[in-house]
């Protein structure tokens, strides 16, 4: 906790990365329920964003495991880094990286590391739910397959528009 | 009013915002006003909600008043209840609006305004609202499920599987930063620690009033909560300035996580109206005041935005605040208040167990989300109106910039910008700081650009020290309250994935499930 390369800092490259794939499930799942519920022509609302969001991640986490340039990619600082081990002395890469000593260097290897396969996890895992998810899109799309929604059933509400109760309900006029 | 009348005032809100957005894409070496970008900004949300959400709540989702929400059917008084709409608003953004507005914004300042204020409106418009909005009714229509659990159902097993997993671990990353944040923000600091703790407090008396006192009478507790709120703000003030017990609310970072993790866990179990809902309203109090309070300094003041429209950062890569070029990086580094996974979390976590009416989602989700990224609008233009050497001298890594002022400046003559050690040293005393050299993280620069506007509209550079101040603190609210509901959304999340293979749990009210994964989550 009072690390300042250790802890949760480690996490914090991945905080953003993150959280933009989390907004990739939930417009893949928005998307879906839309194709599903029959709203075809206007799954573009969230198909879109989705379209550009996956762009996003997906290009940002290839420069962040790819990239070979420390400043960007975590597996070229976790090359630094073990470059100084070896040498036994601070490079200037490493500096830039913030660390301060030979100790931090070790910290470093760590952190690029969990960081790293992490984001090659969560990665695979959001193109795992796309794919899987255009599968169903397609199905839909293509064969006309029919396919159940997991709504709750539809219930009549006894709260008016300002959420107070309704007493006295007109038994005509209803319609059901 | 009449058809032709209110279509005229919709065609003149469209001519500003164009003439706005116009101004601001146009200007080419000048400093352009920060009046232009304020009101490109109002102009285009106005727009967006009352034409895109209308017609996402309207023809795509086609949202049902007559239809019982997951509140009205399953209300049990712990998590699921009607909740009114203002006080769910309250709710809903105060556990959105997170660090993300405030300091993503800031950090993608390095690039120039433009880039980062196009993603934060068109962004916001196009996917970040959309995608709270309709997360928030897919759920309600689910009885309330999690994201990951109607993943699992609509897509599929794999998918599902793959969705559960990602959605848990990502969120246990994002409330561990999250809660990193807070922590760094309250430690040492006795003013924000004493008001913080003093809300919880004020909330519980507002949740027991609410519901007991005097039902319904939302307008007469908001000014109660309200005037406590501003006691303990100016309390906070004078306990770390002149009282005795300054000591004894200043804490460690680690006492802070211990606190933090035992209030935590008590939030997440409590039925929501005692204590969370009402110290969210009551927060959104605060930030929604601050940020319209900072609007109207900008407005009236109409600084300069002194940062170019873009900087060769953007391109190149190579910025030294964070490295990575525009695409992709602008979008990961600015989320909340453009597009922002964790608001997901949230709309299928707290929020669709409390909704009244399911045309509501336009409001509270849409409608919160715009609130939220006019946030981020006031956080890049605060970023902005500083001297680009000063902003640099904050925010580049610490490694470049070197220990003293005359080390900083040559470092930012480095970079194509231009700052006197001179400057450094005395923004820095205005704020009473002993330096502001590589105060990074965004929180800090926010302050400073924050305490720029205010001071220019009450009090002058006399008060910079105080807006300085009051600005961490409102920073720390905005973070804290993000950390509760997150929590509390981690706890339902556990009950769906484990209700899938043990069924007593995925009942959010059977009180063992409730604490074990309230439990699990603040471990993690």
């Amino acid at each position: 906790m009072n690390d300042p390369l250790g802890g949760i800092n480690q996490l914090f490259p991945l905080f953003g990365i993150a959280n933009q794939f989390l907004a990739a499930v939930a417009l893949t799942v928005g998307t879906t329920i839309l194709i599903k519920m029959g709203k075809l022509r206007y799954a573009w609302v969230t198909g879109l964003p989705l379209a550009w969001d996956a762009a996003v991640t997906l290009t940002a986490s290839w420069q962040k495991i790819f990239s070979d340039n420390p400043a960007i990619g975590f597996f070229a600082q976790r090359a630094a880094a073990q470059q100084s081990i070896q040498d036994g002395k601070l490079s200037d890469t490493l500096v830039a990286l913030k660390a301060t000593s030979l100790q931090d260097a070790h910290q470093i290897l760590v952190n690029t590391t969990v960081d790293g396969v992490l984001s090659i996890l969560f990665a695979v895992m959001i193109i795992i739910v796309i794919v899987d998810a255009a599968r169903i899109w397609f199905g839909l799309i293509f064969s006309g397959k029919e396919y159940e929604l997991s709504e709750a059933a539809y219930e009549e509400s006894h709260l008016d528009s300002d959420g107070q109760e309704i007493r006295e309900r007109e038994p005509v006029g209803a319609g059901s | 009013m009449n058809r032709t009348s209110r279509l005229g005032i919709w065609v003149g809100i469209a001519i500003i915002g164009a003439v706005c957005w116009g101004v601001l894409a146009l200007s080419r070496g000048e400093t352009v006003n920060a009046g232009w970008l304020l009101f490109a900004a109002i102009a285009s949300y106005a727009i967006a909600y009352r034409f895109y959400a209308k017609f996402i709540q309207q023809r795509v989702l086609e949202t049902d008043d007559s239809r019982a929400t997951p509140a009205e059917r399953l209300n049990n008084g712990r998590d699921f209840e009607p909740m009114d709409k203002r006080v769910l608003f309250g709710h809903h953004f105060a556990a959105i609006a997170g660090a993300g507005p405030l300091v993503g914004p800031v950090l993608a300042a390095q690039m120039g305004f433009l880039p980062g204020t196009i993603w934060i409106i068109v962004g916001v418009i196009l996917a970040g609202a959309v995608q709270d909005m309709t997360t928030l009714f897919f759920s309600m229509r689910r009885n309330g499920k999690t994201l990951g659990q109607m993943a699992r159902e609509e897509i599929g097993p794999v998918g599902g599987a793959a969705a559960l997993i990602a959605v848990l671990s990502i969120m246990v990353i994002l409330l561990a930063v999250l809660a990193l944040v807070v922590v760094l923000a309250l430690a040492e600091s006795p003013w924000g620690s004493f008001s913080i703790a003093m809300t919880i407090p004020i909330a519980l008396l507002m949740g027991v009033y609410l519901r007991f006192l005097r039902p319904g009478r939302i307008l007469e507790i908001s000014v109660i909560g309200v005037a406590l709120l501003l006691l303990a703000i100016i309390g906070g003030g004078w306990i770390s300035e002149s009282s005795p017990f300054a000591g004894f609310w200043t804490f460690t970072p680690n006492q802070l996580v211990f606190g933090l993790v035992v209030y935590g866990f008590i939030a997440s179990v409590l039925p929501v109206w005692l204590l969370l809902a009402p110290r969210d309203y009551l927060s959104t109090f605060m930030k929604i005041g601050t940020i319209i309070l900072l609007a109207l300094g900008i407005a009236v003041t109409l600084p300069a935005l002194h940062m170019p429209s873009t900087t060769p950062f953007a391109f190149n890569g190579a910025g030294p605040v964070f490295g990575g070029a525009l695409f992709p990086f602008v979008f990961i580094t600015i989320a909340c208040g453009a597009l922002s996974g964790f608001h997901a979390l949230v709309a299928s976590g707290t929020t669709p167990k409390l909704i009244q009416k399911e045309s509501q989602v336009r409001v509270i989700g849409y409608g919160a989300m715009l609130m939220e990224s006019f946030v981020a609008v006031m956080a890049i233009i605060a970023a902005c109106v500083l001297d680009p050497g000063v902003y640099f001298a904050m925010n580049a890594n610490p490694a470049l910039l070197g220990d003293t002022v005359q080390s900083a400046s040559q470092a930012i003559a480095g970079f194509g910008f231009s700052v006197d050690p001179q400057t450094l040293t005395s923004t820095a005393r205005a704020v009473g700081e002993d330096t502001i050299i590589g105060r990074t993280g965004g929180a800090p620069t926010l302050a400073v650009g924050m305490a720029q506007i205010f001071s220019g509209l009450i009090g002058g550079t006399a008060l910079q020290a105080f807006w300085y101040h009051f600005a961490i603190m409102f920073e720390a609210l905005f973070i804290l309250t993000t950390i509760d509901a997150g929590t509390r959304v981690g706890r339902f999340m556990i009950q769906d994935l484990i209700g899938n293979v043990w069924s007593p749990f995925a009942r959010t009210s059977w009180l063992p499930g409730n604490l074990i994964a309230s439990a699990l989550i603040v471990a993690g």
